[in-house]
């Protein structure tokens, strides 16, 4: 090589490409996260009693909402944004700040991505979070899974995933008791999968959720992850970009649903939930899509990748099956996952290097 | 079938980055005239190795790099028919082949696995490939090349054939129209798919597999097939190697016949739009600017692309986006997306390999497979990865380093 002017001729994938597929692929759910949270919410109001006016959410919405008449698509969207925008902002101005405090103390680039790890991180919050629990969630997450790490890509686990999983244990009852959704008739919890566990398969029924409610995120839930058609849409975006892997995705389903279908065979009757469901209900689809594929965090080599991914889904309903306490289990298993996924990358380069060298001889 | 016009260029020149890891003796002088055919420079530790002036004029210029290394040697072309005419008649077996290559300089156009270099006079291959399709970003179709001159071909394939004592393999696209070469130890192999199925990698993994250097295979593309075939039947070299012009700051892409090594200015001249942005020799992904001292034809290459200047703010937002190659200040990292995947010939883990070349660790990128490599095959690296980083240089790095360690042990 002797000009001294070398380089690459051009270049497809620049991080401000990445970042914008990827913001791209998070607005579906966004819209269906403001929709759902709302209609949910105002549907558990016109069930009890709607004179009971307990939070400032409460009463933002009472100024513009009836909650008495039949929640429209204004409405729902009213009380939707009431729930979602200052969880969303308080993420933001969370990762932002930090973003800041380590570009400027590390005298490296401002990254915009941290914007996709604040949305990801505020949909996986329980829609009447304190904002305290997710600012520090946030802070936890962008701290010790990034900054400390020298910011995007160069970190072992994804950000959103180690905010979300930090405010599940510090908090755990915030996620499940919360005072405003208890009591609501056949509302006893946030998430249907708690409500499955803790009451039976008959609750489904009670609470009107059949599959297509789930499918489409007509159930109550954590604030984005209820609705799997917007995150096929959202994954759509991701493949056809070719930032998430296929092969990582269709292997997250595909241990999801052969360990279901084993479980459902031999694990006691109590906790029989069938393989459809599992899909649908809980945060598996959003967390597997947005979270799992995380390219910095996953798996590199296509053996490994279906192996995690087997992996991760299998171990999802292995612990809601035999765990009913941890009703979701999607953050966990995912983190435990991740943590995995050098130990794979390694084993199959370990096994690519012994047939090359079985092969051709040494 | 396309008529093809034969353009004379004013300047030739030979380029060092063609030959990764030669040192060059210079044999003519600035002034010299030379005739067609006759050395410029040879390898300093191999002798027997000629780089000949692809025609006839006189040396103009002689630009040397870090090192004293030469960058390139051009040759101002006079026009004038003077050549040097190589002895055909003792010209029937395998060592008389390999003699004829050798003092016409046809020899540098092979290449050996590993490393990518030329290989040595005495060796023999466990194989010989001749690449006859191309899977480049905007490549002419070999087979349309071939087509025009099959005589030629077939004659050289042939004298391939009795000049190794190893199998030769012809590597085409399923379908495409390659004459048949009637010989024992000629295969045809098929590669259907999208780059990187046309890269010869991909073919040594299949037909020849490297893995830690036990196979030696030695590559050589169409083009220069054909050259071999010119020279057996006329013993003169060939004046004129088949190009294509492309990309979308030309006019009308189109095959043109240029002299070898030919000045990229004059063969763009009249079929470019008026203000092109780039001009590459060679493919998109692995070529070279066609600049200052390099604006001519790299030895092995066979086409030319031209981008135009964006007209509008939209081309001008997205070309910005894809010329703007320079790495940031803050350098971006290595996001292992999935279309990394596809950047390397099949049998080599991406990222693994890019993060071993990244970190410089000769020893693992040597057991994830960097023996079956050369640059072109790291090309797509450089374009898929948003850390702007050109994989190349770090693989020639890698390669020299492995080089030098065979070396040490086999002396």
């Amino acid at each position: 090589m002797s000009s001294e002017s070398e380089g690459i001729l051009f270049n497809l994938n620049h991080m401000a490409r990445i970042q914008r597929l990827r913001l791209l692929a998070v607005v579906p759910v966004l819209i269906a996260a403001v929709l759902n949270t709302g209609y949910q919410y105002l549907l558990g109001r016109r069930l009890t009693d709607a004179t009971n006016i307990a939070g400032w959410r409460d009463r933002l919405v009472a100024d513009y909402i009836d909650f008495s008449v039949e929640p429209g698509l204004f409405g729902a969207m009213v009380a939707g944004l009431v729930h979602v925008v200052p969880v969303l902002v308080i993420s933001l101005l969370t990762a932002g700040i930090w973003e800041r405090v380590f570009a400027s103390g590390r005298n490296r680039a401002f990254d915009s991505g941290f914007t996709y790890i604040a949305i990801l991180f505020a949909m996986f919050m329980h829609p009447e979070v304190s904002l305290f629990h997710a600012a520090f969630g946030m802070s936890f997450g962008m701290v010790f899974a990034r900054g400390i790490f020298g910011g995007e890509g160069r970190s072992f686990l994804s950000p959103a995933l180690v905010g979300v999983a930090i405010v599940q244990i510090s908090f755990p009852a915030s996620l499940t008791d919360h005072p405003i959704w208890t009591g609501i008739s056949g509302y006893a919890g946030t998430s249907s999968l708690l409500d499955f566990y803790q009451q039976g398969p008959e609750v489904l029924t009670w609470s009107g959720i059949d599959w297509w409610s789930g499918f489409l995120g007509n159930a109550q839930g954590l604030i984005g992850t209820t609705s799997v058609a917007a995150v096929i849409v959202g994954s759509l975006i991701l493949i056809y970009a070719r930032v998430a892997s296929v092969r990582l995705i269709l292997a997250h389903f595909i241990g999801l649903i052969f360990t279901a279908m084993i479980c459902d065979t031999f694990v006691s009757v109590d906790f029989y939930l069938p393989w459809q469901w599992h899909l649908v209900l809980g945060s598996f689809a959003f967390a597997v899509v947005f979270l799992g594929t995380d390219p910095s965090s996953s798996c590199v080599t296509n053996p490994g990748r279906w192996i995690q991914g087997i992996m991760a889904g299998g171990l999802v309903v292995l612990l809601r099956a035999v765990n009913p306490s941890h009703p979701d289990s999607v953050v966990p298993v995912l983190l435990l996952v991740s943590m995995l996924a050098p130990l794979i990358d390694h084993i199959v380069i370990w096994l690519n290097i012994r047939h090359r060298s079985l092969q051709h001889g040494g | 079938m396309r008529d093809i016009r034969n353009k004379t260029t004013s300047r030739t020149a030979l380029l060092g980055r063609d030959f990764p890891g030669t040192r060059f003796e210079v044999l003519a002088q600035i002034g010299d005239p030379v005739s067609m055919g006759q050395p410029l420079m040879r390898d300093r530790r191999r002798p027997e190795i000629l780089f000949t002036a692809p025609a006839a004029g006189a040396v103009v210029e002689i630009s040397r790099g870090p090192k004293r290394s030469i960058v390139s040697m051009q040759v101002e072309v006079t026009g004038e028919d003077v050549a040097t005419v190589f002895d055909l008649t003792s010209c029937t077996d395998g060592g008389a082949v390999r003699e004829l290559m050798l003092r016409s300089g046809l020899w540098t156009a092979l290449r050996q696995r590993p490393f990518g270099i030329i290989p040595d006079p005495a060796d023999q291959p466990s194989a010989l490939l001749i690449t006859a399709m191309d899977t480049q970003p905007l490549a002419p179709d070999p087979s349309e090349i071939i087509g025009k001159q099959p005589a030629e071909f077939t004659a050289g394939a042939k004298a391939l054939a009795t000049m190794v004592q190893a199998p030769v393999h012809i590597c085409k696209s399923p379908g495409a129209d390659i004459p048949i070469v009637e010989s024992e130890t000629i295969q045809i192999a098929e590669f259907p798919g999208p780059h990187p199925a046309g890269l010869p990698s991909t073919h040594i993994q299949r037909l020849c597999p490297i893995g830690f250097s036990s196979n030696i295979p030695w590559c050589i593309g169409y083009q220069d097939v054909i050259s071999l075939g010119y020279l057996i039947n006329t013993g003169r070299i060939a004046p004129y190697r088949i190009v294509s012009v492309d990309g979308p700051g030309v006019k009308k892409p189109s095959l043109l016949g240029v002299t070898p090594g030919g000045c990229i200015d004059d063969i763009v001249a009249e079929v470019m739009h008026e203000k092109p942005a780039k001009i590459i020799s060679g493919t998109p992904l692995s070529g070279h600017y066609a600049l200052g001292d390099e604006a001519y034809l790299g030895q092995n290459h066979n086409q030319i692309t031209v981008f135009a200047k964006a007209k509008t703010a939209f081309s001008r937002w997205r070309a910005r986006s894809v010329f703007e190659v320079v790495p940031d200040k803050h350098s971006s990292p290595l996001i292992p997306t999935t279309d990394l995947d596809q950047a390397t010939p099949p049998g080599v883990l991406t990222v693994p390999m890019m993060r071993a070349l990244l970190v410089g660790d000769t020893e693992r990128a040597r057991n994830l497979g960097a023996l079956e490599l050369v640059e072109e095959d790291v090309a797509m690296m450089g374009f898929l990865c948003p850390s702007k980083t050109d994989y190349r240089p770090l693989l020639r790095r890698v390669l020299n380093q492995l080089q030098k360690e065979q070396s040490a042990v086999t002396s």
